[in-house]
C-alpha cells in the first residue's frame, strides 16, 4: 500500500538526539517501511527561527524529491511573510503543501478574530492546514476555537496533529459537525479510535501521518495495515485523502500542481 | 529466518501465533477521564486474536481507581472464563492496610495471578508511603512481582525520584517501571535504574508517546529487562504490537521483547503459595 | 548630586563617551512571536545611534533546539564587529558532552567572553548534572556566565540557582533578569549579597515592580549591577533609557553602563587561547 505521510519533520531538538538526523536518514526509514512521500518542516520553524526554517524545509525538499514542503505559518501580519502577496509568492514558488501552525508555542489564538486574514488567504488557496497540537497542551477553549474555524472556513482542510488517545469527546463532535475537518494518525492510539471514526465519520476524515522522527513511524503504518476496515478505507487514509486535497490547492502563478 | 523477515510478514499483515505474545500491561472495561470503545474481556481477547497475542495480563481499570475490590472480582471472572488467555494483577488500595492480608489470600492462591498492579496516582498515594512498603513487603514474602505506574517529575505520586526510593529498599521485589518513566526526561533516568538495580525491569507502553526510540532501549538497557506492554485498551492493542514488529530490531529481539523476557520474569519470581 | 547624564538624555545626546557595553543581547527572529528583523546589522545600527558601544550576544538558535548553528551565528557576527560585538558561546546540558567541543571551538576566538546558558529554553534545571558539567568546563577554561532566571520557572529560579552556584566560587555568574518576578528580585538580591560571585542584570525585571535605584540601593556591592537590555526582544533604546533616566547618581549610572562590566571582563579571562 502507499503511504503518504502528512507530518514529519527535520531538525534538531533541545532534550536530546532524535533517531533520524538528516533527510538521508528520513529516506532510508522511510524506504524501509514502504512511505512514499512525506510532508516536512524544519524545527527551527517551530522552535528557533521561523523564515531559517521555513527556507531549510524548502531547501531540503528541493534536493530529495520524496520530501514535500511545509510552511510553518501565523496570523497573517503584514510585518511577516511579507504580508498576503509575500505568502502566495512563497507557497507558490516552492510548491508548498500545507500550512502548519503552532498556536501555543507562537503565541496567538486559533479564534477567527486573530487569524481571519490567514484562514481567507488559505480558504483562497484551499490549503490544508495543519494544526500541531500535543494533546496535553491544549485547553478546552482551544477545541471551541478550532470548532468555530472549522464552521467558518468550510473550504480550508482543518488537520488536528496528533490528536492522542483523551481527546474522543472532543474530536467526535467537530467530525460529525465540520466535513472539513481532519485528524492524523500520529498517537491515534485510542482503543479503536480508527475503527470509530470510520465507521461513524468516514474514513475521508483520517490523513496518514506519523510526527516522525519524535514518534516512530513504523507503528502508524502497522495501525491502518492492521485496522479493522475495508481496504478501500485504508486506501483513503493511507495516500488517497491527502491526494484528493492536494489536488484541490489553488497555486495563483508558477506551474502546475504536484 | 532473514533479520526483517517479522517486518516482511507484518506488512505483508500476518498474525504471530508462533511467537507467543505475552503483553505484561493491560487493562479492562473503561475508565472515567476519557472515552475509548467498549473492552470487556471478550472484546480483548477477539483484538488479541487478530494480532496473534497469546496472553493478555490485566489489571482492571475499577482497580487502579476507587473500587479495587470490584476490579479483583472482574479479573478473577476473567481468569475463570479465559484460563490459557489472561493472566491477572492482584490490586490494592494502599491506603486499606487491613484489607491486603485477605485480599492477598484470596487471590494469590489462582495460579495466573502473577503480581501486583499498583498506580499511586490513581490512588493518590506516594509510592513510598507506608500501605505500599506493606504491600512489597507481601509480595517479597509471597513471591510475583510488583507492576507500578511511573510519570515525569511533575507526578508527585510515581515519579522516578519516588521510585527509586522505595524500590531500592526491596532489593528481593522485582519492579516493573510501567511506561519507562514516561516523560522524555525521565525514559532516561529510568534507562538508568534498570542499569543499577538488578531488580527492576522496564515495558514499552506509554513512553512511545514521547520521543524516545524501541531500539534505544535495547542499547541501553539490559536486553532481558525490557517487557511488551501495551497499555490495552487505553491505547489499541494493534498500536503496541505494531510498535515492535515494525520496529528497526532483529527478528530475535522482537521475540525476545514479546515474549521470552516475560517468561524469564515469571519464572524468577515463582509464589510461595501457588 | 551630579545628574548631567539625565540631562543630556532630555537633550536627546549620544553616549559614545561612556563606552557603554551592554551583556545581555540576543540576535536574529524568534519564532515565539514577530518583532522586526533583527540581524546583527539593524542592532548595530541602533547599537549607534544610541551611542552603546559594545553589545555581548548570543544568537537565538544558540538558546533554542539548533543550539551549534546559533553558535556560529554569533561567531559570524563578531567577526563582522571585531571589538563591537561580544560573543556567548551557547551550550545544551541534555548533550553535555558536546560543550567541551564547542568552547574549544569558539573560546580561541577574542569576540567570546563566556557562556549563555537558558534553563527554561533547553528544559533542564539550572543545577542538573549537565550545566554542573558545563560549569566544571567553564571553571578550567575561563569566562563568565550569563544564565536566564525567572523565579516561576522550574529549571532557572533563583533557588537551583544558588544551588549549583555556591559549588563554583570562581566564576563569576550574572543573573539575567535578576529573577524576573517581585518575589525573583528579592531573592536574587539576598543571593548577589550572600554570594561574591553573582552578578544581577537589569532586563527583565523591568516588567515588576522593582525600580532600578531600589536595586543599585540594595545591593551591599552595588559594582555587580549590570546593563543588559535583552535587545532585540526588548526595544534597545527601552533598555538604555531605562538607566539613563534613573534617578541615579552619574557615577552610578556609568558603572552599571560600563566600568562594572569592564571589571567584570578583567575578573574573568579565558584560560583557552590561539
Amino acid at each position: 500500500m502507499r503511504f503518504i505521510d502528512i507530518n514529519a519533520m527535520l531538525g534538531e531538538w533541545t532534550p536530546k538526539r532524535l533517531f533520524l538526523q538528516t533527510a538521508e536518514d528520513m529516506e532510508k526509514e522511510m524506504a524501509r517501511l514502504g512511505i512514499e512521500k512525506a510532508y516536512i518542516m524544519d524545527t527551527k520553524a517551530w522552535l528557533s527561527e521561523l523564515s531559517v526554517g521555513n527556507l531549510a524545509a524548502v531547501q531540503t525538499a528541493k534536493e530529495h524529491p520524496a520530501l514535500r514542503p511545509v510552511m510553518v505559518m501565523t496570523p497573517l501580519l503584514e510585518q511577516e511573510f511579507g504580508g498576503r502577496e509575500g505568502a502566495v509568492e512563497f507557497i507558490c514558488r516552492h510548491r508548498v503543501g500545507a500550512v502548519r501552525l503552532f498556536p501555543l508555542d507562537h503565541n496567538f489564538t486559533l479564534h477567527p478574530w486573530n487569524t481571519d486574514r490567514l484562514f481567507t488567504l488559505m480558504s483562497d488557496l484551499r490549503m490544508p492546514v495543519l494544526i500541531d497540537r500535543m494533546e496535553h497542551s491544549a485547553s478546552f477553549e482551544e477545541y471551541d476555537q478550532l470548532y468555530r474555524l472549522c464552521r467558518e472556513y468550510p473550504d480550508v482542510p482543518v488537520v488536528l496533529l496528533t490528536p492522542g488517545y483523551r481527546s474522543a469527546r472532543m474530536i467526535y463532535p467537530i467530525l460529525e459537525k465540520c466535513a472539513n475537518f481532519y485528524v492524523d494518525t500520529s498517537l491515534l492510539i485510542a482503543y479503536r479510535a480508527v475503527e470509530e471514526i470510520t465507521a461513524c465519520f468516514g474514513a475521508e476524515h483520517i490523513l496518514f501521518g506519523t510526527r516522525m522522527p519524535y514518534l516512530e513511524p513504523g507503528t502508524f503504518v502497522g495501525r491502518i495495515l492492521y485496522a479493522d476496515i475495508s481496504e478501500e478505507d485504508k486506501e483513503k487514509i493511507a495516500y488517497k485523502n491527502i491526494v484528493r486535497l492536494d489536488s484541490q490547492i489553488r497555486y495563483p502563478y508558477g506551474g502546475n500542481s504536484q | 529466518m532473514t533479520p526483517t523477515s517479522i517486518l516482511e510478514r507484518a506488512l505483508s499483515r500476518d498474525t504471530f501465533s508462533d511467537l507467543h505474545i505475552v503483553d505484561a500491561h493491560c487493562h479492562l472495561g473503561t475508565g472515567h477521564e476519557f472515552y475509548h470503545a467498549q473492552a470487556a474481556i471478550e472484546q480483548m481477547i477477539r483484538e488479541a486474536d487478530t494480532m496473534g497475542v497469546e496472553k493478555l495480563c490485566i489489571a482492571p481499570e475499577a482497580g487502579i481507581e476507587c473500587d479495587y475490590k470490584y476490579g479483583n472480582e472482574l479479573m478473577l471472572d476473567s481468569i475463570r472464563r479465559y484460563p490459557g488467555r489472561v493472566y491477572g494483577y492482584l490490586c490494592l488500595n494502599p491506603f486499606y492496610e487491613d484489607e491486603f492480608e485477605r485480599m492477598f489470600d484470596t487471590y494469590y492462591p489462582i495460579e495466573q495471578v502473577i503480581g501486583v498492579k499498583i498506580h499511586p496516582g490513581g490512588h493518590r498515594a506516594r509510592i513510598d508511603c507506608e500501605g505500599y512498603q506493606k504491600i512489597f513487603h507481601e509480595v517479597e514474602k509471597r513471591g510475583g512481582f510488583v507492576l507500578s505506574h511511573t510519570w515525569g517529575d511533575a507526578d508527585a505520586y510515581c515519579n522516578l525520584t519516588l521510585c527509586e526510593e522505595a524500590m531500592r529498599r526491596f532489593p528481593n521485589v522485582r519492579f516493573i517501571l510501567a511506561h519507562s518513566g514516561g516523560t522524555v526526561e525521565s525514559v532516561k533516568r529510568a534507562v538508568q535504574m534498570v542499569n543499577r538495580y538488578p531488580h527492576i525491569f522496564l515495558d514499552t507502553c506509554g513512553f512511545d508517546v514521547t520521543e524516545h526510540w524501541i531500539n534505544e532501549l535495547t542499547e541501553q538497557c539490559p536486553f532481558e529487562k525490557i517487557l511488551f506492554g501495551s497499555d490495552f485498551p487505553y491505547h489499541d492493542l494493534r498500536y503496541g504490537v505494531t510498535r515492535i514488529l515494525f520496529s528497526n530490531l532483529t527478528d530475535s529481539q522482537k521475540a525476545g521483547l514479546l515474549h521470552e523476557n516475560f517468561e524469564k520474569l515469571l519464572k524468577g519470581c515463582p509464589k510461595t503459595n501457588a | 548630586m551630579a545628574q548631567t547624564i539625565l540631562e543630556r538624555a532630555k537633550n536627546r545626546e549620544s553616549f559614545e563617551d561612556l563606552d557603554i557595553i551592554d551583556i545581555h543581547c540576543h540576535m536574529g527572529n524568534y519564532s515565539g512571536f514577530e518583532f522586526p528583523d533583527a540581524g546583527i546589522d539593524p542592532m548595530m545600527e541602533d547599537a549607534r545611534k544610541m551611542g552603546v558601544r559594545r553589545v555581548c550576544v548570543v544568537a537565538q538558535a544558540g538558546t533554542s533546539n539548533a543550539y551549534r548553528a546559533g553558535n556560529i551565528n554569533t561567531l559570524r557576527a563578531a567577526e563582522r564587529y571585531p571589538d563591537r560585538v561580544l560573543g556567548y558561546v551557547a551550550l545544551n546540558p541534555h548533550m553535555a558532552w558536546e560543550a567541551e567541543d564547542e568552547l574549544r571551538t569558539y573560546y580561541p576566538n577574542d569576540g567570546f567572553v563566556g557562556v549563555k546558558i537558558h534553563p527554561g529554553a533547553m528544559q533542564a534545571k539550572a543545577n542538573c548534572k549537565g550545566y554542573r558539567k558545563i560549569f566544571d568546563l567553564v571553571q578550567a577554561y575561563g569566562g563568565y556566565v550569563l544564565v536566564h532566571t525567572w523565579e516561576d520557572c522550574p529549571y532557572s529560579n533563583v533557588d537551583l540557582c544558588g544551588d549549583v552556584m555556591k559549588d563554583y566560587p570562581e566564576i563569576p555568574f550574572v543573573l539575567g533578569h535578576a529573577g524576573g518576578t517581585v518575589e525573583g528580585v528579592k531573592k536574587a538580591l539576598r543571593l548577589a549579597n550572600r554570594l561574591p560571585n553573582i552578578y544581577l542584570d537589569c532586563c527583565g525585571f523591568d516588567v515588576t515592580e522593582h525600580s532600578l535605584p531600589e536595586l543599585a540601593e540594595r545591593m551591599q556591592d552595588p559594582s555587580r549591577l549590570l546593563y543588559g537590555s535583552d535587545y532585540p526582544f526588548h526595544d534597545l533604546r527601552y533598555g538604555l533609557t531605562r538607566v539613563l533616566f534613573a534617578d541615579l547618581d552619574d557615577s552610578v549610572k556609568r558603572g552599571i553602563l560600563s566600568s562594572n562590566a569592564e571589571e567584570l571582563l578583567r575578573r574573568s579571562p579565558k584560560r583557552l587561547k590561539h
